[in-house]
């Protein structure tokens, strides 16, 4: 029982950090995205106040 | 402290980075929805950076050190609130069409009147859940930097202002994916650490401490107060402002769906973590250390100070991943439902408007910041007056064929109205039951409002 609860616990960590890693793949390639629509029309460019 | 500054300096300028990168909204529609375009994985890190507040990660960890599992079990009411609405009420929403926020929806079921009424409430409470997270974040700097109170809340409210008033929910969302990756790497890691080189007693030392604060923790709370900690859990967040905007900003209805789904097994797994950590510290904390302190002394006493300094970071990106979404949502809430009902019709001058709310509800809330009791307290309020405020009208509204606007009037009426009253009464005493009593007021005068509306239909008839 013991066993089970801990490795319910790590297994519950270890999916938790392959979300994280799946975001980062997703925001890289959202922000790739983001960027070559930018090169195919500038108007969508950020502009000197952003952020 | 050098190296606390290089890493929260090193925070604030990739935040930067990826805010710039998310470009400015340059029309309405890109601020308030995103075009209504945004993908799977960012739609639930986005919920999930948003209700991984301090209190499920700070608050849950203080919990699992004192009642182990038991706030798992509670916590369990959140995810199920979540699947259900990705399952029943998130696709219905994204499938309404010219629809920016949940009073949109509420106006579209009910009329005008409504969607005012929902915008007002919607706003207010926005504003009351931006006030606790700017606190809590004060807090946090505070603790990092040893600043005066009121300059952490501004810097706080500078910072995550900045972005989401140019860069609308486009900048929130991008912006919240950095946040969430930071947080759902570095967290489970200290476990995992923390269980490999910190604990002793292997697997059988963790299940006699984890059931040793289970027992205690179902001993010590009454049966009532966990029946209150669920409703809240189950109700209190349920379809929230930023909630409803990421439903209605999905690519499509799958998106919009399979986001709250993934989100709400996402809290488990979350729960599971921090309620873990907290168990783990039993072995190591004093046992009278407070709550929201375990997890900050667990990492001081056993980590090196480059993981404290990395927590604190990931602590400070906690907050102002939530108060982003808050304020984007508080001001498209606000120039949707209530200012575009008078004046600001075209995009542009909405564009303007929204901006503007930004800043008046970021400046609001840190000027409410120094009245906020503790996060769990400020969290609680604004859990007990959205509940019985809005959700039995948008509910009903979506799932019955045609909704009438007296019963819509009467029950947010009624719902917010009571919930305050009972806060007033309760407001220091963390008394979690005023939710249900309100929520079953609001209940009554929705049934009250359909029945009066259709004798007066059928009056009209005759």
């Amino acid at each position: 029982m013991s066993i089970v609860l801990l490795a319910t616990v790590i297994v519950a960590a270890g999916l938790v950090v392959l979300s994280g890693l799946w975001v980062a793949v997703a925001l890289f390639v959202a922000v790739r995205r983001l960027d070559s629509r930018v090169s195919a029309n500038p108007a969508d460019a950020p502009n000197d106040n952003a952020g | 402290m050098v190296l606390s500054t290089v890493l929260v300096v090193g925070y604030v300028a990739v935040l930067v980075v990826v805010a710039v990168r998310a470009r400015t909204a340059r029309e309405y529609v890109d601020f308030s929805i995103a075009r209504r375009a945004l993908p799977l994985a960012l739609i639930f890190a986005s919920l999930c950076a948003t209700y991984v507040g301090p209190g499920f990660s700070i608050g849950f960890v203080g919990r699992g050190f004192k009642s182990g599992f038991l706030f798992l079990l509670i916590g369990a009411a959140y995810s199920i609130q979540n699947i259900l609405v990705g399952l029943l009420i998130a696709p219905k929403l994204r499938e309404l069409k010219d629809c920016y926020t949940l009073g949109d929806a509420v106006g579209q079921k009910y009329g005008s009147r409504c969607q005012i009424l929902a915008g007002i409430i919607s706003v207010l409470l926005c504003t009351l859940f931006s006030a606790v997270m700017i606190s809590a974040g004060g807090v946090v700097l505070n603790d990092i930097f040893g600043l005066p109170r009121w300059l952490s809340v501004a810097v706080v409210a500078l910072v995550t202002t900045s972005y989401t008033t140019f860069g609308g929910l486009r900048a929130s969302v991008i912006t919240d994916a950095y946040h969430f990756t930071l947080f759902a790497l570095l967290l489970p890691v200290i476990l995992l650490c923390e269980l490999l080189f910190d604990f002793e007693g292997g697997a059988a030392g963790f299940y006699q401490e984890a059931m040793a604060a289970t027992a205690w923790g179902f001993q010590t709370t009454p049966p009532l107060e966990i029946v209150g900690f669920v409703t809240a859990f189950l109700l209190g967040e349920t379809l929230i402002p930023p909630y409803a905007n990421l439903a209605l900003a999905s690519r499509t209805t799958v998106v919009s769906r399979n986001g709250f789904i993934l989100s709400g097994l996402f809290s488990a797994l979350w729960f599971t973590v921090m309620i873990a950590l907290g168990i783990v510290a039993r072995t190591v904390v004093p046992a009278d250390t407070g709550e929201d302190y375990v997890l900050l002394t667990l990492v001081k006493m056993t980590m090196p100070h480059a993981a404290y300094a990395l927590l604190l970071v990931s602590l400070v990106s906690i907050v102002v991943s939530s108060l982003d979404s808050l304020l984007n949502a508080g001001a498209v809430v606000f120039t949707q439902d209530i200012l575009r009902r008078f004046t600001a019709r075209q995009d542009s001058a909405a564009l303007i408007a929204g901006r503007y709310s930004t800043v008046a509800i970021a400046a609001l809330a840190a000027g409410m910041a120094a009245f906020v009791p503790s996060v769990i307290k400020g969290l609680m309020v604004c859990y007990n007056i959205w509940a019985p405020a809005i959700l039995p009208a948008l509910i009903l509204g979506l799932w019955t064929r045609k909704p009438r606007p007296l019963a819509g009037i009467l029950s947010m009426t009624v719902g917010t109205v009571v919930a305050i009253l009972l806060q007033l009464e309760t407001l220091f005493k963390t008394d979690v039951g005023a939710i249900l009593p309100a929520l079953i007021c609001s209940l009554a005068a929705y049934a009250v409002g359909h029945y009066v509306h259709g004798l007066f239909e059928r009056g009209r008839k005759r």
